[in-house]
Order: C-alpha cells, then sequence, then structure tokens
C-alpha cells in the first residue's frame, strides 16, 4: 500500500470515529475510553501477522513477547470494558424495578 | 492505485463490518452485551485470518503466548483500584508491545532497498511505545500512591525540551543512517523511558486520567503507524478510530459505571447510587505534561 492510499484510509477512519464517538448518553462516556482502549487491544493482531511472518530469530524473540504482552492488553481491556457494561446494565435493571414499583 | 494488502485485510474487512456494527450497538441504549460479542468475534476472526493466510507458521507459540497474556490479564486489570489504575496498566503492556513491533519493523526491514517510509515509521513507532510504556508504568505507581506528584521547574522544562529535541534528532538520524542504527536507537530509547517516566511525574493527580486517555489516543497513533509498517489497511483504520475515540473522551466530565459499584460494594442499593454520587474525574484538554 503507498502513502498517499494509507493516508486516505487514515483520514477517513479518524473521521468516521470522531462523528461516531460523539453524542453518546452522559452516563455512557465512560465506555468511550475502554471502547477505545479494546480497539488498540487489536494491535494483538499486528504481533500475530509480524510473528507469523517474522524471518529473523531475534524478530521472532521479540514478535513473541509483544503478543504476550499485546494479548494481557487486550484482554484486560476487554475484562474492563464488560465490567463497565454489567454495571451500567445492572443500573438500568434496578432503575425499571424501582419504576415497576413505582407504578 | 495498487493497494498491495496483506493477509490481514482480506478478512479484516468483515472484521471491520462487525467492528463498526458493535460500536454502533455499544452506543444504542438496551442493546446489552451484543456489541461486545461484535467486538469479540472481529478479533477471534481477524486472527484466524493471520493464521490462515500464514499457512499457520508460529501457530502454537502464538497461540501460547496469547494463552499465557490472556491468563496474567485479570491480574493486571486494577480489579480492586478502579479503572483508571487498569487504563493505566494496559498502557504500559500495550506499549511493550507497540515498542516491540516497532523494533520488528526495523529489524525485518531490508535497509539496503529504498524504505525510508518503513524506517521512519517504524522509529515513530518506537518512540511512541517506549514513551507510553514509561509514561502508564509511572502513572500506574502514581495512582497507587508509591510515588508522589514531583512537577517539573520552568529550567528543568527546558532541559527537557533539548532533550526531546534530542531524542528526535537520533531517531531520525538511525532513519537517515541505518548503518549506525543500533547505536543510534539505544540512546534514542533511554532517553525516550526518562522523558516518558519524568512528564508522569509532572502531571497533576486530578488530571492523570485525561492524560492517560490521550495516551491512549497515542497507542492508536501508533497502531495506525505499525498497519502502515504491516501495509494493512485494517490496522490502520483501527488505530485512527481508536484515536478519535480517545480524542472525544478526553473532553468532558467522565464517571466509570463500574467504578461506582465498585466503591459501594458488589450491590448498591438504588439510594445509595442517588445520594452518594462518586467525584467524577476532570477529564480536560489542555494540561501537558512538560
Amino acid at each position: 500500500m503507498d502513502m498517499s492510499s494509507a493516508l486516505y484510509v487514515a483520514v477517513l477512519a479518524l473521521s468516521l470515529g470522531l462523528v461516531l464517538f460523539q453524542h453518546w448518553a452522559h452516563a455512557r462516556q465512560g465506555r468511550i475510553l475502554l471502547v477505545s482502549t479494546v480497539l488498540c487491544g487489536f494491535v494483538v493482531i499486528a504481533a500475530a501477522h509480524a510473528l507469523a511472518s517474522a524471518v529473523t530469530v531475534s524478530g521472532q524473540v521479540m514478535a513473541a513477547l509483544g503478543v504476550l504482552f499485546g494479548a494481557q492488553g487486550a484482554t484486560a481491556s476487554l475484562v474492563l470494558l464488560w465490567r463497565e457494561m454489567a454495571a451500567d446494565l445492572r443500573e438500568q435493571e434496578i432503575e425499571t424495578e424501582t419504576d415497576r414499583e413505582a407504578a | 492505485m495498487n493497494f498491495g494488502m496483506n493477509a490481514v485485510d482480506l478478512l479484516g474487512w468483515f472484521g471491520l463490518v462487525a467492528l463498526l456494527a458493535g460500536l454502533f450497538l455499544l452506543r444504542r441504549h438496551g442493546t446489552g452485551m451484543t456489541g461486545l460479542w461484535l467486538l469479540l468475534a472481529a478479533l477471534f476472526g481477524t486472527l484466524v485470518a493471520v493464521f490462515w493466510f500464514n499457512d499457520f507458521r508460529n501457530t502454537l507459540l502464538t497461540l501460547s503466548m496469547i494463552m499465557l497474556g490472556a491468563a496474567l490479564a485479570p491480574w493486571f486489570s486494577g480489579k480492586r483500584q478502579g479503572v483508571p489504575v487498569g487504563v493505566a496498566l494496559i498502557n504500559t503492556s500495550l506499549g511493550l508491545t507497540i515498542a516491540l513491533l516497532g523494533l520488528v519493523g526495523l529489524l525485518e526491514t531490508d535497509c539496503t532497498a529504498y524504505s525510508w517510509d518503513i524506517r521512519l515509521t517504524s522509529v515513530a513507532g518506537l518512540f511512541l511505545g517506549v514513551w507510553i510504556f514509561a509514561f502508564g508504568l509511572i502513572a500506574w505507581l502514581r495512582l497507587t500512591d508509591y510515588l508522589s506528584e514531583s512537577a517539573p521547574t520552568p529550567t528543568q522544562k527546558k532541559v527537557q525540551a533539548v532533550v526531546l529535541a534530542i531524542t528526535f534528532a537520533l531517531g531520525l538520524a538511525a532513519v537517515v543512517w541505518p548503518r549506525y542504527a543500533t547505536l543510534l536507537l539505544v540512546l534514542m530509547l533511554v532517553l525516550t523511558l526518562e522523558l516518558g517516566a519524568l512528564s508522569a511525574l509532572g502531571v497533576k493527580q486530578e488530571s492523570l486520567a485525561a492524560v492517560m486517555a490521550r495516551h491512549v489516543g497515542f497507542i492508536g497513533a501508533a497502531t495506525a503507524l505499525l498497519g502502515y509498517v504491516q501495509q494493512s489497511a485494517f490496522l490502520i483504520s483501527l488505530g485512527s478510530l481508536a484515536m478519535a475515540g480517545a480524542w472525544i473522551f478526553q473532553r468532558g466530565d467522565v464517571m466509570f459505571r463500574s467504578d461506582i459499584h465498585h466503591h459501594h460494594g458488589t450491590i448498591t442499593p438504588v439510594q445509595d447510587s442517588q445520594s452518594v454520587e462518586p467525584k467524577p474525574l476532570e477529564a480536560k484538554a489542555g494540561e501537558s505534561s512538560g
């Protein structure tokens, strides 16, 4: 891929993200950061690809360490997002229950 | 125009569609966990694509490393300390990954060929990764009260700016003269470690979360750079999306739902959650880290 097409992809994805992440409900704005960390966790794919296509021994060792830490970061971010969403869902359930009791 | 795509992109396109659908669902009210499942499907689908199109080379090593990392993760997600601590730890490990990938990109590039753009993006990724690693580590120590704030004096700020300029010059020199790259890169790495750690020490405690969010954006930028190194449009678009998310996040007050519950135990009575509002983490752009 040449540099101009890479820049086109980057600018289009950046503007799509800027539109997509705007105007989230205030209660779930904390989610935005965790979603971003999950997206960053996809760097483990880059690490896996580097490990699968590495030709030198030192490159393979470093890419393997990269996969290790990348998988750790990706899983940790998924755990954080999971916990955030579970807390949100629990709050919604409590709210609906109180609504039902009030009605 | 030649899209010389890498193997990830063939299935990565479907991964990107699933991921965007997941993002739309995460945003809407009352969709439950479906968005998260879509993100997971995108992640695993693309990983399988990586294995498949590289003829299952090193698959066993990759899988065992992934299992090991995933098994380690629960201890490094800040379960008891709240979300900002978890984000600091994620920054640390992902910064390390990015630094290692930048090194791999430099090592595996034929420096006699005409490849200055690959080397430049690799060195930029290396710089960003090491910076994020040092910053995340010190931010974690700050958030867990092992280290206290030490704001730099104006003279120290000037010295830091000069050292930053020297670091950039060293990185550029490593790109221009790949023959001496090892020495230059070692010097650059040492300076970057020191600068990242110092900048994390200088940030005020209340704006630490916002600056960490900005560093999540830096991880996104580094992912996009590595995507260019690996010739993958999938990684470039993902990195740009993450950058946009972190940019949007760091403006405006933020509170994490999981932190609210975390402070009041597992089951929160309704009146508690309404009477005891936790102090929102102030996330504002503009507090520079020196």
